[in-house]
């Protein structure tokens, strides 16, 4: 049963890189009982949304628990560092 | 004085047209040149591309850019670099190209670079071909880095890469996976080991969990300037001026050579 989580979770990470919707390698996934808790950065709510989607896709029995972030998209740059 | 802003993996998607660009209105008061580290694209398609030339092309500064993985998925890169370049985006692959800024040369040297890990935990070239060939992609693209650093005639050199040439920019991605973000023969190229001359800097993307500051074996300053880990739309480093300099001053662009 353990491992059939684990390839559970590599078959999730998999769709997130491939599927057009998301196309993350970096997302994490755990597994605790029937939740996936996923976390990590993607770039705008859509892409947020869209991993809850994935993982219904994949595995419709598990709940989400989505903690995923959106990555800062703050209008000006992110300060300067002097290198000497 | 030389101000470089760079960012990696920002990723754009059909779904970023018209709201990327404007974070980058002002960016010629601030910095000489933008460099991007790869993975400008989610799925690697034309489509992307042509948003991300829409976007970042033709800016107030030169954009100098090298492809990532992501950018490679579709199986067009070589459309995606037409695309680019058509865009107003320099795109380095194994090339070199200076920027005049005042009166001092910026060279800028550029590789994907790939993978292969870290002291102690390194592929090798030995055993089934698909293996070879993985390390031999990786020593090769090192060797085309070191290259294009060696034919810089310039007062500061960067080393532009998507994958990362030191596992010290690693810290917070799982171990298990350095191998796939980075080799320390890139590194080699970085520090001058294979064509005998050495970067002042090495700018990297692709470690999202990473971290920004890293320092390779032979000691040239690296930066992972990946967005989801320096969390703004650029960063920028300032090479050869005093900190008031760096903190006000801007650089007078003058071209690329």
């Amino acid at each position: 049963m353990a491992e059939a989580r684990a390839y559970l979770i590599e078959r999730l990470r998999e769709r997130f890189a491939t599927d057009p919707r998301l196309g993350e390698l970096g997302l994490e996934v755990r597994l605790v009982g029937d939740i996936a808790h996923v976390r990590g950065q993607v770039e705008s709510e859509a892409r947020r949304q869209a991993v809850v989607t994935v993982i219904t896709e994949v595995a419709p029995d598990l709940a989400v628990r989505n903690e995923v972030e959106i990555t800062d998209l703050s209008p000006t740059g992110g300060g300067v560092e002097r290198l000497s | 004085m030389i101000r470089i802003a760079a960012v990696g993996d920002i990723h754009l998607g059909t779904d970023c047209a018209g709201v990327v660009r404007e974070r980058y209105a002002k960016i010629a008061d601030e910095a000489d040149v933008l460099l991007l580290a790869g993975d400008l694209t989610r799925l690697g398609t034309l489509e992307e591309a042509a948003v991300v030339a829409a976007e970042l092309g033709n800016l107030a500064v030169p954009t100098v850019a090298v492809l990532g993985n992501h950018d490679h998925h579709g199986g067009v890169d070589k459309e995606i670099a037409w695309l680019l370049e058509e865009g107003g985006i320099i795109l380095l692959e194994g090339e070199a190209m200076v920027l005049e800024v005042g009166e001092q040369r910026l060279g800028i040297a550029g590789v994907k670079g790939f993978g292969g890990g870290f002291a102690g935990a390194c592929a090798t070239e030995f055993g089934e071909e698909l293996m070879k060939q993985f390390v031999r992609a990786t020593r090769h693209s090192a060797e085309r880095l070191a290259d294009a650093l060696a034919r810089l005639e310039a007062d500061y050199r960067v080393a532009l890469t998507h994958f990362s040439p030191t596992d010290t920019t690693l810290t917070g991605e799982p171990v298990g996976i350095h191998a796939f973000l980075g080799s320390y023969v890139l590194g080699e190229a970085v520090d001058g080991e294979l064509a005998g001359v050495r970067a002042d800097l090495a700018i990297h993307g692709h470690a999202h969990r990473g971290t920004e500051r890293g320092v390779t074996a032979g000691g040239v300053v690296v930066r992972n300037v990946a967005q989801p880990v320096i969390h703004h739309p650029y960063r920028i480093y300032c090479l050869g001026g005093s900190e008031m300099e760096c903190a006000t001053g801007g650089g007078e662009h003058r071209g690329v050579a």
